[in-house]
This record gives C-alpha cells, sequence and structure tokens, in this order.
C-alpha cells in the first residue's frame, strides 16, 4: 500500500478527537436495528390494510358482522390461535383481533434473536471487547445497546403509524391519532418486551443458544399462558400473567384501553433495569454459572453427520417438542372450532378464502389453518438449518474437516438428509399429536389423514431446503438472505391472499400456495412430488457446485 | 519426546480407542514417481476478480525438509495453502502433492497430509478430548500414545470446553491433532500463533521430530527465528510473487555482509571501494556493509592495523527485510502490479 493510501481511506488530518465515544456501540447497533425494525413495521401495515379491504368484503352487511362475531366468539380454536374475539362491529375492531394476534408474536421472536445476537452473540465472538476497551463500560454498553435495539422498535413503531395512517382513507378505517399510536404501539412492546427478555437471558446465560433458547422458551410459556386463558373460560385469569394477554386488552380501534399499555412499558423498564444491573459481571462469564469441565463423550463425533447431530440435538428436540404441544394444543381446540366454522356461513368464507378449493367445513377448516401454521414453521426450520450449514463454512469450520478425508459432497449430504428427516418429522409429529389432542374431545378427525397432513405439511419446506442447498452451492453468501427472504414473502402472501384478491402470478411466487391444504382437501401428492422432484434437483445441482467451488469463508 | 509405536497409555481424560496404525512416511510410491518432490507447483496462479492473490508460483517442497514459507502480510502465504489444500481453485497453473493433483484427488492428498490453520476455528460446546476426537476420525487415523506425549509436552488440559481456552490453547489442539497425526506432509499456517515462549520451543521440538522422521514440513510463519532454527529452505513471497527461494546459505548473497572493527587511530577511508555502503566512523570504531568480492575491503582494512574485525553474515531478519525492501521499491515503480490480499 502506497503512503497516500490511508489518507485517500481516511481522510487527511492530524489527531481527531470523537464527541461522545460512549454512544458508538449505540449507533453502531441502530444502523442495523432502525433497518429490520422498519420492515417489520411497512409489513405489519401491509397487512392491517390487507385486513381491512377483507373486512368490507367479508361482512359488508349488519347482518353479516353480526354472524361473524357470533361465529367467532364461539371458536375455542381460533381464539386460542388469535386471541379473545371483541365485539366486532367495526373494520377498526376486526383489524385489531387479526392483526394485533398474529404480529406481536412474530416481532417478538425477532426481537429475541436480535437482542440476544447483540448481547451474548457479539460477546462470544470476541468483538465485545473492542467497545469495552474503548472509552465506556459494561454497563454503559449494554444500555447503548440497548439503546440502539430501541432505535429499531422507533422504526418499527413510526413505520407501522404511518402506513396504518396512510391505509385509512382506502380501507374504510377512521382512527384518530391516538389510535394510530396505540395500534402501533402494540407490536412495538410486545417486542420491546422480548428484546429484555434476550438481554437478560444474555446475561444469565453463557451461550447465544442458551440465552435464545431460554427467552423462546418464555415466549412459549406466555403465549400458553395468554392462549389457555383465552379459550378455557375456568382459566381466563391466566390472561392477566401473560404480558401477551395486556397487549391484547388493548384494542386500540376498538374500545380502546391504552391503559395495558403502562404496564407492560414497565415490565420493559424493570426487565432492562435488572439486565444492566447484571451487566456489571466479568466478560464472557454469566449469571447462572456453565461449567467449562467436561467428561469427554464421544459417541457421536466419528462421522460429520454424528457432528451435526451432536451441535444441533438441542434445536432438534426443542422443535420436535415445540410441534408436539402446539399439535396437542390446538388439536385439543379441533371438535368445538370446527362446530364455530360449521354454524358460520361468514368464517366458511373466512377459510375459504384461505384455501381456495376448499370444500369442507367444520373442524378440517380449522385443522387446515394450523397446518399452514405448521408449514411455515418447518419452512423456518429449514431456513434456519441451511443459515447454520453457511455459517459452518463462513466461520472456517468446514475447513476443519474438509483438510481432512471428509468429502464435500458427503458433508453436505449429511447435512441436507438430517434438514430433510428433521422437517419431515416436525411436520409428521405435529400431524400425530394433533390428532391425539382433537382425539382428547372426541373429534372425527383420524389419525391417517392428519398424519398424511402432516406429511403434506413438509413438502414447501423439503421445495425450499432444495432451493437453499443450490443457493448455498452457487452464492452461498445469500442461503440465509434467501431462506428467510422466501419465507416471510410465502407467509405474507398467504396473510395477505386470504384477505384481499392478489394477482395469481404473484400468489404463485409463494411456495406456500400450491400446496393442498390437508386435512381441509385431501394432499395432492402430485404437487407433494413436483415439490420434492424440484427439492432433489435444485438439491442435486447446488451439491455439484458445492463439490467444485472456492470455499467462501467471511 | 521420542516417537512411539503408537500402543502407549492412553491419557485419562482422552479415549484410547481410536487408534491406527502410526503411518511410516512412504520412501516410494507416488512422490518418488514425482522425482523426490513432496509438494509441487507449477505457475499456481489465484486472481479474485481484478485482484491478484497470487502470480505464477512455481515451488517445490523435497520429501524431509522443511519449507519456510515467509511474507508480509497480504503476500499470498495463506491464498497458497488454500490451494494446495484445495479449498479454493488456482485461476491458472496447477499444484500436486505426492504427485496427486490437489483438487482432483485431494481426498487421497488430504489422507496423507495434517493441517494447521493459523486462525484456530473450533466447535465452542465440544470439549479439548472431544474435539481431538473428532479431528483424529476424521482424519482417519491417530497415534494415540504420541498424542498424549504432545498433551503434556504443551501442558494441555482437554478436559475444559473449547470455549473456555486462550487463544494459545485452541491452537495447541489444532498443533496435537495435526502433529499425532503423523503425516507424510505438515502444513502448518503461522502455527505458534498465541503461544508462549516454552510452547514455542516445544513446538520446534516437535518439527525437528518430524522432520528426522521423514515427514515434510511446510511451514509459513512470520517469527523469522522460527523458520531460521527450522527450515533447510525457505522461500520468499512479496506481493502474491515468488520474490527468492532457496537455503540461508544460497540468499546470504541476497543481503549485504556486517563489518565492524577498531583500530588504535584514525581509521582509513574507504571512498570509492566497490561494493561498499553504509560507512560509519565513530571515534577509532568503524562499521560498513559489503556486497560481492570482499578482498579490497580487507586489504583496506588491514593496512590501519585493526585490533579488532568483526564481520557477521546477515539473519534471515535482515535477508527478509532486504528482499521485502526490494520488492517494494520494484512494486512502487510506475509499470507495478501486485495487490494487496493474503
Amino acid at each position: 500500500m502506497s503512503a497516500s493510501a490511508p489518507a485517500a481511506t481516511f481522510g487527511a488530518g492530524g489527531m481527531r478527537r470523537y464527541r461522545l465515544p460512549q454512544l458508538v456501540l449505540a449507533r453502531f447497533v441502530a444502523v442495523r436495528a432502525v433497518r429490520s425494525g422498519a420492515v417489520w413495521g411497512l409489513v405489519i401495515g401491509a397487512y392491517i390494510y390487507a385486513s381491512a379491504i377483507g373486512y368490507r368484503d367479508l361482512a359488508p352487511t349488519s347482518a353479516a358482522r353480526q354472524g361473524l362475531l357470533d361465529s367467532l366468539s364461539a371458536n375455542v380454536g381460533l381464539v386460542a390461535l388469535l386471541g379473545q374475539t371483541p365485539r366486532i362491529d367495526s373494520v377498526g375492531v376486526f383489524v385489531d383481533w387479526r392483526a394485533l394476534g398474529v404480529w406481536p408474536v412474530v416481532v417478538s421472536v425477532w426481537a429475541i434473536l436480535l437482542s440476544t445476537k447483540v448481547l451474548r452473540g457479539e460477546e462470544s465472538a470476541g468483538r465485545l471487547e473492542l467497545f469495552l476497551s474503548g472509552a465506556t463500560t459494561a454497563r454503559r454498553a449494554v444500555l447503548g445497546a440497548v439503546a440502539g435495539m430501541g432505535a429499531g422498535l422507533a422504526a418499527m413503531f413510526v413505520c407501522t403509524a404511518a402506513a396504518t395512517a396512510a391505509a385509512a382513507g382506502s380501507t374504510g378505517l377512521t382512527p384518530d391519532a391516538g389510535q394510530v399510536l396505540a395500534l402501533a404501539a402494540v407490536p412495538a412492546l410486545a417486542a420491546a418486551v422480548f428484546m429484555a427478555v434476550g438481554a437478560m437471558a444474555s446475561q444469565l446465560m453463557a451461550t447465544r443458544a442458551r440465552a435464545a433458547g431460554l427467552a423462546s422458551a418464555v415466549l412459549g410459556a406466555v403465549f400458553m399462558l395468554r392462549a389457555l386463558g383465552d379459550s378455557a373460560p375456568a382459566a381466563g385469569w391466566l390472561v392477566y400473567a401473560s404480558p401477551l394477554g395486556w397487549l391484547e386488552k388493548v384494542h386500540p380501534l376498538g374500545v380502546s384501553s391504552v391503559a395495558w399499555l403502562v404496564p407492560v412499558a414497565a415490565l420493559v423498564v424493570v426487565l432492562m433495569a435488572v439486565t444492566v444491573a447484571l451487566a456489571g459481571r466479568d466478560l464472557g462469564a454469566s449469571t447462572i454459572a456453565h461449567s467449562d469441565q467436561a467428561a469427554p463423550r464421544t459417541r457421536l463425533l466419528g462421522s460429520p453427520l454424528g457432528l451435526a447431530l451432536r451441535l444441533n440435538r438441542g434445536s432438534l428436540v426443542a422443535w420436535f417438542l415445540a410441534s408436539v404441544v402446539t399439535g396437542l394444543l390446538y388439536g385439543s381446540f379441533a371438535e368445538s372450532a370446527g362446530k364455530a366454522f360449521a354454524s358460520s356461513s361468514v368464517l366458511k368464507r373466512l377459510g375459504s378464502d384461505l384455501f381456495a378449493s376448499a370444500q369442507h367445513v367444520g373442524a378440517r377448516i380449522y385443522a387446515g389453518v394450523i397446518f399452514l401454521m405448521v408449514m411455515t414453521l418447518v419452512m423456518a426450520y429449514v431456513a434456519a438449518a441451511m443459515s447454520n450449514v453457511r455459517e459452518q463454512e463462513a466461520t472456517g469450520l468446514l475447513d476443519n474437516l474438509l483438510v481432512r478425508s471428509v468429502q464435500r459432497w458427503r458433508w453436505l449430504a449429511g447435512r441436507v438428509a438430517l434438514a430433510a428427516v428433521a422437517a419431515a418429522t416436525v411436520a409428521a409429529s405435529a400431524g400425530v399429536a394433533f390428532w391425539a389432542g382433537a382425539s382428547s374431545q372426541h373429534s372425527a378427525l383420524g389419525l391417517q389423514e392428519l398424519l398424511l397432513a402432516g406429511v403434506n405439511a413438509a413438502a414447501p419446506a423439503l421445495a425450499l431446503l432444495g432451493l437453499l442447498v443450490f443457493v448455498y452451492g452457487f452464492v452461498p453468501r445469500w442461503t440465509a438472505l434467501v431462506g428467510y427472504g422466501l419465507l416471510a414473502w410465502a407467509f405474507l402472501l398467504e396473510m395477505l391472499g386470504s384477505a384481499v384478491h392478489v394477482n395469481h402470478w404473484v400468489m404463485d411466487t409463494s411456495l406456500l400456495h400450491h400446496v393442498a391444504l390437508a386435512p381441509v382437501v385431501d394432499p395432492n401428492w402430485r404437487i407433494v412430488a413436483t415439490y420434492l422432484a424440484a427439492g432433489v434437483v435444485l438439491g442435486l445441482a447446488g451439491g455439484w457446485r458445492f463439490t467444485a467451488r472456492d470455499l467462501a469463508a467471511e | 519426546m521420542s516417537q512411539t509405536n503408537g500402543a502407549g497409555r492412553a491419557h485419562p481424560v482422552l479415549d484410547a480407542g481410536q487408534v491406527d496404525a502410526p503411518p511410516v512416511p512412504s520412501p516410494t510410491g507416488d512422490a518418488a514417481a514425482a522425482g523426490d518432490a513432496i509438494v509441487r507447483t507449477q505457475g499456481l496462479t489465484k486472481h479474485y476478480g481484478a485482484t491478484v492473490a497470487l502470480q505464477d508460483l512455481t515451488i517445490e517442497a523435497r520429501r524431509g525438509e522443511v519449507l519456510g514459507f515467509l511474507g508480509p502480510n497480504g503476500a499470498g502465504k495463506t491464498t497458497t495453502i488454500r490451494l494446495l489444500l484445495g479449498l479454493i481453485g488456482p485461476t491458472a497453473g496447477k499444484a500436486e502433492i505426492f504427485g496427486l493433483d490437489v483438487r482432483a484427488q485431494r481426498r487421497a492428498v488430504h489422507a496423507r497430509t495434517a493441517y494447521v490453520p493459523g486462525e484456530a476455528a473450533l466447535w465452542p460446546s465440544l470439549t479439548g478430548a472431544e474435539t481431538l476426537h473428532l479431528l483424529a476420525r476424521m482424519h482417519g487415523r491417530t497415534d494415540v500414545a504420541y498424542r498424549d506425549q504432545l498433551v503434556d509436552a504443551f501442558d494441555f488440559d482437554p478436559s475444559r470446553k473449547v470455549r473456555g481456552y486462550s487463544k494459545g490453547n485452541k491452537q495447541k489442539i489444532n498443533l496435537i491433532a495435526a502433529l499425532a497425526t503423523r503425516a507424510e506432509l505438515l502444513i502448518l499456517d503461522e502455527p505458534t500463533s498465541g503461544l508462549d515462549p516454552l510452547m514455542e520451543q516445544a513446538f520446534r521440538q516437535c518439527v525437528l521430530e518430524a522432520k528426522g522422521n521423514g515427514q515434510t514440513v511446510f511451514l509459513s510463519s512470520h517469527i523469522l527465528a522460527e523458520a531460521e532454527a527450522l527450515c533447510d529452505r525457505v522461500a520468499i513471497l512479496s506481493a502474491g510473487q515468488l520474490v527468492e527461494v532457496g537455503t540461508l546459505a544460497q540468499m546470504r548473497h541476497l543481503s549485504a555482509l556486517s563489518v565492524e572493527a577498531t583500530f588504535p587511530g584514525v581509521p582509513p577511508t574507504l571512498h570509492d571501494l566497490a561494493g561498499v555502503s553504509n560507512v560509519r566512523v565513530v571515534g577509532h570504531q568503524l562499521s560498513c556493509q559489503v556486497r560481492g568480492p570482499i578482498d579490497e575491503l580487507l586489504a583496506v582494512l588491514a593496512a590501519g592495523h585493526p585490533t579488532s574485525l568483526l564481520s557477521r553474515e546477515p539473519s534471515l531478519e535482515e535477508l527478509f527485510l532486504s528482499l521485502y525492501g526490494q520488492q517494494e521499491r520494484r512494486n512502487d515503480s510506475p509499470d507495478s502490479g501486485g495487490d494487496d490480499v493474503g
């Protein structure tokens, strides 16, 4: 490098002094958090728009609205899924129920991933100490990181509010400014709660995986408390034990109870205060002691596949348990949900908007909604699994195997086979668990049809897996982006498509759109076979390319 | 540290169940067919778009020698090693190890090669013992008794999880795993990064033992004293191009000889003597450097009746700096290429 190169890069000049160096970490985190927070805000705004349009079509008359209300309030399954149904007498209340039942949970997952990455992942990678060696302390660094993530939440809040306000005129929504702000505050505060939970878990646990696992378990428990409290009258008090239950009671576009935002905000403050207090620990340590000593267990360490099993067994078990618990819980609501569907022409329409070819009603429609959710979750698992495959290469861990007697194709085939089997197992076990839950309530849904529905639900994930192997083979750095991007795109289209008319060419780009929604209708095995064949062909092409290309470390 | 037969006692924390017969470097076979070159590159070139990482590298590492591979940051050392390991493919040229193409026959090459990366990327949730077991299984063989000796020699505690190890301890895992394979070829990329001086000594001992056993060592290093102590030959790389390769003795002509003399009176004048430079006179002491024949200089100095005369060959560090300086001057010339890629 010639002498003039540094000047060209950094600019000429002598010693510079920077103001507020303790805010560097906050700005560093904010740049990334604002980007993703803004995207989530816009997506929520788009969903609100679509829901408002959909309501006009779904319940154009007063009688239709009353029918919708009666049906929804009687549908225990939907109540468990989306929350208690308020008196739906306006488009605003419908949007409330539909949008705020889904998005607070989705953005909470994002918040957990973000906060555990920033507050534990960066520390484990050794990057945090670069900041801590500057003009700051551990507690100030945590505060700075929290402020940066807060900027992301603010971006989500502003974008949700702006998109909602923009959608108001053309959709029949007539919220005032306060209602718009309250509506935008609900998902932002849900994300804030779980950002704080993730931040605290990052102080308690020694690794990011454990911190994310703990925070996810808290989210799962809080969701279950809300779902059980809403669906079982005798346990209605459980809703008050869950921050998601508090947020459910806000109803910003209906009979507004914005006072429920106060305890949520207070909880965020308390959790953050505890997090900052815990942050005075040694760098690399954790509040919950974590032994670095262990007796060797080498049983699975004889092959690349065994290594993958060993390293991922925790997440595999977690995904399996999550599918079983979800299946059991929602299966147990199938009978009552089915009755509500069967008695409501409006709900039948709501269901058939989701599944264009559906002719059936009742419990099968409800099960179809749940299996659509299962499909999305299994696709999320596959996206995460292939992101992990790419990470092995990016961090240089793969080098350690490939410079020994491990063949590239064999390593990749093992990882892909593991992901495929896990995806199919998670989907099938959700089907069996749904049957077990439904059977406990004497539902007529059979084991075979639900098992096949589970297998059918794995098809989009397996096609996505093949596609991601292709991307990994040709453009490895795009693997995670394409995986999560296609997942979000498919989910968004299914949600929008259930409410508004979306051009079929656009809908065709969704991996979820072509698969028959068993058990509403029988699985379309030709589609399943096509998905699998496409996945295999793409996977083989990607695998072939991987064996020949340069390894690309970060 | 002596060589074992692989049937010794097992370490209390490490397992004993993965023993394969320790490999004996083959004096014949593929390498013999390729002459005595274990590593051979021919016009090896790697470009990343317009960036030249390595240009036209032709080099050999012979059986049983320690070949030092030196160069400043971004010279192309790690690129060369990744090409040799088949992790990346060349833009032009070819590389062979044991007479086998490193891309087309990389599995066969890897089975007889051990590699130590400069930066240890290991699985944080595994313990040291589990990692050694895993790496041994992935390689296909390890000398268990020798591995246990290495664990002791490097003062390594294998019972801890990798996330709890310092950088030096992580590097010990890579070193122990590689050395315990007793592979015919050891490719070491900055292998002592993070090791303390005592461990560096242990490492040097291991490399000398490996050399004594007939193993070939391809050693990329920034520590010139280490290369000077271990290497039979050194290759110096700069800006992706091979600047010089040879034994230290062969390369010493590339740098000036240092001469220091003390005189009873005023030191003689050395103006206009061919090859003499950097003349300094402090009181009765004179120092200078000389390239090429020294007869004329000696004659002038002897005429001054020196009370002491000291001449010293250039160290590897002086050679390196001299060569790197020449290359830098060439690169700074208007028609030069070369980019800063490692």
